[in-house]
């Protein structure tokens, strides 16, 4: 699962059709249209025994390691180039603008000598990927590497995988992962990701499982007397403080929230302890799906009452992420709902609010009050599949993809992340690199996004925001509640996850905003279950039956 | 052109046979029709052939509609499975509201939005001023090229929740009133939008119109006396009749299409019961799940609907006395 | 001729002045927030009217890259060359079924017209482009969009409209079609033909769906295709690695990028504009 699930597609979406080409190989004619269980034994994990000492240690659970400080000693993580000559094409979405070309590009041209061969990028924006993908499939054009996410032009997932990709389960399944050690150092929930109809396609993107509950202001809420969220004993508390917060006449409401986000449901439906998409029930193996639970209704209830009580800045259901950032930056809201990567870095909330303002304190918001969950809705920022190639074709691309995962603080990392040492980046005295302008623009070609390891929490400008980070994941990722059907097949999730989801979303964002009575969940689930909620449930029951040991 | 009444008309040889309306000219075999037209249809060749590869060839993309399409499988390959995708979106409720919303907001873009260039490309062309004319004429068609996302913004910025607006209704004691999210006037909220954008654009298209009229005609109906409203009446109009008719009809054909990224941006500001038009009720049901087939479904519906209303419209138009989008020979 | 009215004169001025400020108005906040920083933004809600300390961030980050040059220059070749393609398609077509006796031009015009409404898709186009072996050249970014069924359409109705007798009379005289194309029709037709010149132009200097489907190497990306990508930043939950500075606000960016796209528009229309305003003065349109 993406946090951008639902992502705006910016354009474009037209009606696309035909293939006079059919791509390579071709007559499979849709085999997998029934259930599929996680059958496949996963990659083992076997962490790295080399990589430097991090300043605040990470966890067995999942809990990254975190530095103040980038290591001074560089490792090699990968001892032979990958490749021995050719050329490997590669298509990547990505959110950065376009970097110089290979001639132009000393970063590029030190990577296709480490990769030992010709690294041919095709960069696609993230909003147009789903067209392009299309686009690729229907001629025959696949890359060597290409990345998949939910929403995009297959409508069989299983079928396409069998028939154009590189099935990787004789290569990675169990010690076998252990000839790409960069790799084997992903423990098996990212690899979980990877699982398309009871095999492993997909090489993960890792992130740091949970997405988090949102942000908060921490002086604002020390003003109100909160200074540690553990104050707040419950969440009619909390509601009490939201009022405390808002400030109409100071021009200053308590959330902002943007178009798409219910007003911010997801903090609540998380505090709630709503499952993340299904709950299992392990003693009969029953699905509940999260908008049938009571702690659903509870969490939807909770923001009517919020938006009556005017907390919720007006009009912001209106607003798009940027103007909703602004006005979370600029002081505006207290809290705002997103992902925790965008809290460090430049051009994320802490780097600008104290740019803004020198008082500006905002923190990652933490789970409040006993019910609460965190969903693990922030797994991999995308699983990357391989084009169906010769054994010996999918090996070298496998080991492409193990040099890209190479871990924080090895020399490949570095290039990958910083570019060539000199010409794109510096170190300081404290051993942090520090991008040139012209490492700015040779970096941008996206590579960190072919593969990966674990994600460290890194920030060289704060100490204090790293240590947030490393607290807010310590805190939320042991509460962590999975989707139980990650990598299980249902042919009729596969057809129409998007239209149901829209259709809760959009009713439940009319009862929030009061165009429809609550009374109308009731009549949502029904339609819900007859358009497809039913046999989706049916068909990830059976698949859970056929998996060995779930989660 | 068979309006004209000049006697030379019958003089050039090649004119004989469809000078006078009426005369069949189907009369002469068709290899000397096209000898005799050759010059003529090989400058339309180049824009044949565009048009037969780049539109023509493609239409087989349309049998995705009656296919359960799979693009890596390919639209011979993949199974037929009849009116399935027909039924499916006619079986739809969701289908049947964003018909409406669209037609709801299309019309309101006719009546309010069509005239608009129209009335100010009139009103520019009547300033006596050169540079005035001049500089309006160029401040006013700039919106057209700012993105619906940056348009959207600026709209949410003055009319949004707490915009200036909204705070100014605020502090002279009036209730706080949030055009961006009130779905009610929604389809006025878009219209005002789609105003502000392309009307300055579209007095350009007016504004050649105006300049091919005659001059010579005015200068007659000043020496008959006939006052600037007159003139109005009765020389400028007439004047850009047809290629206002003419785009009036080609509107028609698009009744069922509004601006898919204006409204993705703000339909869930409003809600989908008011904003989910069909183009996003494709997108949300069909191309994000990967399912071709509903969205083509649909594209084919609606291609029907518009070729039935520009043909039905072009008709009237004829009836009317007009030259429409088209006219055929010997009528 | 009468002078108009003074309340007629103060109408129209109001009017004209009206939404000429519309207009305007966002159009400075939109050159104002491309020059303001952060903070200025944030204050000013996501629309700065007057930045208090301008900058030229935004602008650095977009021309720095190096990728925004060659782009440029795609661009304006694309759409020099595109336009001229057009036009000429466009007229030869546009005169060739302007009248109504030729030969087949009656279901010709249905054919054009007839694309402005079946539209059967991204993947349907792409595989025709594909077959035509034009995947990754210049020519997939006119080819495919050579001729508007639009702009044919309107510009057969004006040429339609123009005055038969001058054409009859070049007729007598022994003038073929093609010299009365060349001699008569087009000197009429200045204006319409600078507003189809104009129509094209903009479409393809702002067209990036074309690159975006057909050219899979960044490097013969034309500008909005690579101007696009610093727009959909702002998108972004990723951030740039390292401990670089951000080059500029994201609101700051997306406007300077509107800026920098507008700004040839605004060089190159009053040339064409010219041909579609002027001339009104003469005669008796006055008042």
């Amino acid at each position: 699962m993406n946090l951008s699930r639902r992502g705006f597609l910016g354009l474009a979406a037209g009606v696309a059709v035909t293939s006079l080409a059919s791509a390579c190989g071709g007559g499979a004619q849709a085999p997998a249209t029934k259930a599929q269980g996680l059958t496949v034994k996963l990659p083992t994990y076997t962490p790295l025994a080399s990589i430097p000492k991090p300043d605040l240690p990470g966890t067995a659970a999942g809990v990254p390691d975190a530095y103040f400080t980038y290591p001074k000693e560089l490792f090699k993580a990968v001892q032979k180039p990958p490749m021995s000559g050719g050329q490997v094409k590669i298509a990547m979405k990505t959110f950065l603008p376009p970097p110089p070309g290979r001639e132009q590009n000393a970063a590029w041209r030190e990577m296709e000598k480490r990769l030992g061969g010709t690294a041919d990028v095709m960069i696609v924006p993230t909003d147009d990927w789903p067209t392009k993908f299309s686009t690729l499939v229907a001629g025959g054009n696949l890359p060597d590497i290409f990345p998949y996410i939910s929403t995009q032009g297959v409508n069989n997932l299983p079928a396409f995988a069998a028939s154009q990709c590189a099935d990787l389960t004789p290569f990675l399944s169990g010690d076998k992962v252990k000839e790409y050690p960069n790799l084997a150092a992903l423990p098996e929930v990212f690899w979980k990701q990877g699982i398309i109809g009871g095999k492993l396609y997909g090489v993960p993107v890792p992130r740091n499982l949970v997405g988090g509950l949102g942000f908060y202001r921490h002086e604002m809420f020390a003003q109100a007397g909160v200074t540690d969220l553990a104050q707040i004993t419950g969440l009619d508390r909390f509601a009490e403080l939201l009022k405390e917060l808002t400030r109409p006449q100071e021009r200053r409401w308590a959330i902002v929230t943007a178009t798409g986000g219910v007003f911010g449901l997801s903090i609540f439906t998380q505090l709630f302890g709503v499952p993340l998409e299904w709950r299992l029930d392990k003693a009969s193996g029953k699905l509940t799906h999260a908008i049938e639970t009571e702690e659903y209704r509870a969490a939807l209830e909770y923001v009517i009452k919020l938006r009556e009580a005017g907390v919720i800045y007006p009009g912001s259901e209106g607003f798009d992420t940027l103007k909703r950032k602004n006005e979370f930056n600029s002081g505006r809201a207290a809290i705002t709902y997103d992902g925790l990567p965008a809290y460090l870095g430049p051009g994320n909330y802490l780097q600008t609010q104290k740019k803004i303002d020198p008082k500006a304190d905002p923190r990652p918001l933490l789970p409040i009050g006993a019910k609460a969950v965190t969903f693990a809705n922030n797994i991999a920022f995308s699983t990357n599949l391989l084009k169906k190639a010769g054994e010996a074709r999918v090996k070298e691309l496998l080991r492409v993809a193990d040099f890209f995962a190479a871990p924080f603080g090895s020399e490949e990392f570095t290039l990958i992340q910083y570019g060539l040492a000199g010409t794109d980046h510096t170190r300081d005295d404290q051993g942090n690199p520090v991008l040139t302008d012209q490492g700015a623009k040779d970096i941008t070609v996206p590579w960190k996004y072919i593969a990966a390891p674990t994600q460290a929490v890194y920030d060289p400008t704060s100490r204090d925001g790293v240590e947030h980070v490393h607290a807010a994941l310590t805190k939320m990722i042991p509460q962590a509640v999975y989707d139980p059907t990650t990598g299980m097949f249902s042919p009729t999730a596969e057809n129409k996850f998007e239209s149901l989801y829209t259709m809760r979303n959009d009713k439940v964002t009319s009862i929030v905003a009061g165009r429809a009575r609550l009374s109308e969940l009731d009549q949502l689930v029904k339609d819900w279950r007859a358009q497809g909620g039913d046999k989706i449930r049916a068909e990830f029951e059976q698949a859970l039956q056929q998996s060995n040991g779930p989660r | 052109m068979t309006t004209s009444s000049q006697p030379r008309a019958a003089v050039t040889p090649r004119r004989v046979p469809t000078g006078t309306a009426g005369a069949a000219p189907r009369k002469l075999p068709l290899r000397r029709r096209i000898r005799r037209d050759r010059v003529m249809l090989l400058l339309t060749l180049p824009g044949l052939v565009y048009f037969l590869v780049f539109h023509y060839a493609p239409l087989i993309g349309y049998v995705v509609a009656f296919k359960d399409y799979q693009p890596y499988v390919g639209f011979i390959d993949s199974p037929w499975i009849g009116l399935a995708n027909f039924e499916l979106v006619f079986g739809d409720s969701r289908f049947w509201t964003s018909v409406v919303n669209t037609l709801k907001i299309t019309l309101t873009q006719l009546v309010l939005f069509f005239p608009a260039p129209i009335a100010l490309a009139l009103l520019l062309n009547s300033v006596v001023s050169d540079k005035v004319r001049r500089f309006v004429q160029s401040v006013v068609y700039l919106p057209h090229f700012i993105g619906w996302v940056i348009i959207v913004s600026i709209f949410q910025q003055i009319l949004g929740g707490a915009g200036a607006l909204p705070n100014l209704l605020e502090s002279v004691g009036l209730p706080r009133v949030d055009v961006m999210t009130n779905p009610d006037t929604f389809p006025l909220l878009v219209t005002l939008q789609v105003l502000w954008k392309d009307a300055g654009w579209g007095t350009i298209i007016f504004l050649a119109a105006l300049l091919s009229i005659n001059q010579e005609l005015y200068e007659a109906a000043a020496m008959d006396g006939a006052g600037r409203w007159r003139r109005l009446w009765h020389v400028t109009l007439p004047g850009i009749t047809p290629i206002i008719v003419l785009l009036l009809i080609l509107n028609l054909g698009s009744i069922l299409s509004v601006g898919f990224e204006q409204i993705l941006l703000q339909r869930d500001a409003v809600g989908a019961e008011s904003a989910e038009v069909l183009d996003t009720y494709v997108y949300y049901n069909g191309i994000q799940d990967g399912q071709w087939g509903p969205a083509a479904a649909v594209g084919l519906i609606k291609a029907i609907v518009g070729a039935a209303l520009v043909l039905g419209a072009n008709k009237v138009a004829h009836l009317l006395g007009h030259e429409g989008v088209y006219r055929g020979a010997a009528k | 001729m009468e002078r108009p009215s003074k309340a007629g004169l103060a109408v129209k001025g109001a009017i004209l002045l009206g939404v000429s400020l519309l207009v305007i108005y966002p159009f400075v906040g939109v050159i104002g927030t491309s020059l303001s920083t952060e903070t200025d933004i944030a204050k000013a809600g996501g629309f700065v009217l007057l930045p208090s300390a301008p900058r030229l961030d935004a602008y650095r980050a977009i021309f720095e890259g190096g990728t925004v040059t060659r782009a440029l220059l795609v661009s304006v070749l694309v759409t020099g060359i595109g336009t001229l393609a057009s036009l000429a398609a466009t007229i030869g077509m546009a005169y060739g079924l302007s009248r109504r006796e030729v030969t087949g031009s009656r279901a010709i015009l249905v054919v054009a017209l007839f694309t402005m409404l079946f539209n059967p898709g991204i993947i349907a186009g792409f595989l025709t482009v594909q077959q035509l072996g034009l995947l990754n050249t210049f020519a997939a970014l006119v080819l495919p969009s050579l001729v508007s069924a639009f702009n044919l359409v309107v510009l057969r109705s004006f040429f339609m409209n123009l005055p038969n007798e001058l054409m009859e009379s070049a007729r007598m005289d022994g003038a073929g079609d093609l010299r009365i194309l060349v001699r008569i029709v087009l000197p009429l037709s200045k204006a319409v033909i600078a507003v189809i010149a104009l129509f094209y132009a903009v479409a393809y200097w702002n067209a990036f769906f074309n690159a975006l489907l057909y050219l899979d190497d960044t490097e013969k990306w034309p500008l909005p295709m690579i101007l696009r990508m610093f727009v959909l930043q702002g998108r972004t939950l990723e951030s740039l690695g390292g401990a670089a500075e951000a080059p500029a606000p994201v609101q700051a960016i997306q406007m300077a990028v509107l800026v920098v796209a507008v700004v040839p528009i605004l060089i190159v229309y009053p040339f064409l504009q010219r041909y579609f305003t002027k001339g009104v003065l003469t005669g008796a349109i006055k008042g």
